[in-house]
């Protein structure tokens, strides 16, 4: 007969035999230290606040709101005293002509060159509706070639 | 109300295997209580909850703090050299086992001491600490492989020192049969 033990039953028997308990100077240190720890927990750490996770989201989107809406009703103020400067010192409608090469009229060495001038043009027109204090300020640019209907050679 | 968790039978139950663990690191069993601690207080602050799927970064943390105060040794054990208060309990047994275990104990307790350390780590990690080989290797940083294979050799060791002593370890509850005769019938039979 085999009188020596096998693995199965040494691993059995090692699993068998319990680890020495703690001492009971370690539970109280442990116990100590967890206290000391909740202590300060309780005291320095407030609890957290149960509220909605929407509420947070609902506030910044109002102050958003209350932001947008404090910019949108202070640029059209400016807009009103730009548009008031314009008004004063500017016709309702501009029309400005200009020579692309320093105020004269281009020539070119064609027939056809010479007959064509380009116009910069530019219009400010200003609407104020005193209903609502409100204007409105189109600005229209062009470019455009014309034909000149006589010679300048 | 706030939900208190109960750490203390979370810590009764875990201690001792903890203990086993870290003595298998440090020198002795007060140094091995005082990583148990340390370790212990830090998993609990980060897992208040005590979840069991968290033990093994226990185990890890008791490891880690463990090899950080084996490493500041030196300075302390000059230091307790002189001091004879300080040695009391490095003796103190391991296991604690029931009285009919206790020879059983101190031998396994002996053999366990002349085991590769590394060795006695894996095999007390699985066998008492209940982790598994992935487990295990996650924490050492090791391959599965390796720890298999530690464990194996670990116990393959532990069999050529305790094998021969069946009858001393298993006693009497797990033999075949007990003998009351003079002599062996099969004995005499194949004589």
């Amino acid at each position: 007969m085999n009188n020596e033990i096998n693995e199965q039953e040494l691993e059995n028997l090692l699993r068998g035999l319990a680890p020495a308990a703690a001492s009971p100077a370690l539970v109280q240190r442990v116990d100590d230290e967890l206290k000391l720890d909740m202590s300060w927990l309780s005291t320095s750490r407030p609890k957290p606040r149960q509220q909605p996770r929407w509420l947070m989201s609902a506030g910044w989107a109002a102050m958003g709101a209350a932001a947008a809406f404090a910019v949108m009703s202070y640029l059209p103020t400016q807009n009103a005293q730009g548009g008031a400067a314009a008004l004063a010192t500017a016709p309702a409608t501009i029309r400005e002509w200009d020579d692309e090469h320093g105020n004269s009229l281009h020539r070119g060495r064609s027939l056809n060159d010479d007959k064509l001038a380009l116009v910069v043009s530019r219009e400010l027109g200003t609407w104020v509706d005193p209903r609502y204090s409100s204007q409105m300020t189109v600005d229209i640019s062009s470019r455009q070639q014309l034909l000149q209907p006589v010679s300048f050679r | 109300m706030e939900a208190t968790f109960d750490w203390k039978s979370t810590f009764d139950h875990l201690a001792p295997q903890l203990v086993l663990y870290a003595r298998q690191l440090v020198d002795s069993k007060a140094d091995a209580e005082d990583v148990v601690q340390q370790a212990f207080v830090r998993w609990w602050r980060r897992f208040p909850e005590g979840d069991s799927s968290h033990i093994p970064l226990l185990y890890a943390a008791v490891r880690t703090i463990a090899l950080d105060q084996r490493r500041s040794d030196h300075r302390r054990v000059n230091r307790e050299a002189k001091s004879e208060i300080a040695v009391a309990g490095e003796n103190a047994p391991a296991f604690d086992p029931k009285p009919e275990q206790k020879e059983t104990a101190a031998i396994v307790d002996k053999a366990l001491q002349t085991l590769p350390e590394d060795q006695r780590e894996v095999i007390t990690l699985k066998l008492w600490g209940d982790l598994t080989f992935n487990e295990i290797a996650a924490m050492t940083g090791s391959s599965i492989n390796t720890i298999a294979g530690r464990y194996r050799y670990a116990l393959q060791a532990l069999h050529k020192k305790l094998g021969h002593l069946r009858a001393d370890l298993l006693g009497e509850s797990h033999s075949p049969a007990i003998n009351i005769l003079p002599f062996s019938p099969t004995t005499e039979a194949m004589s």
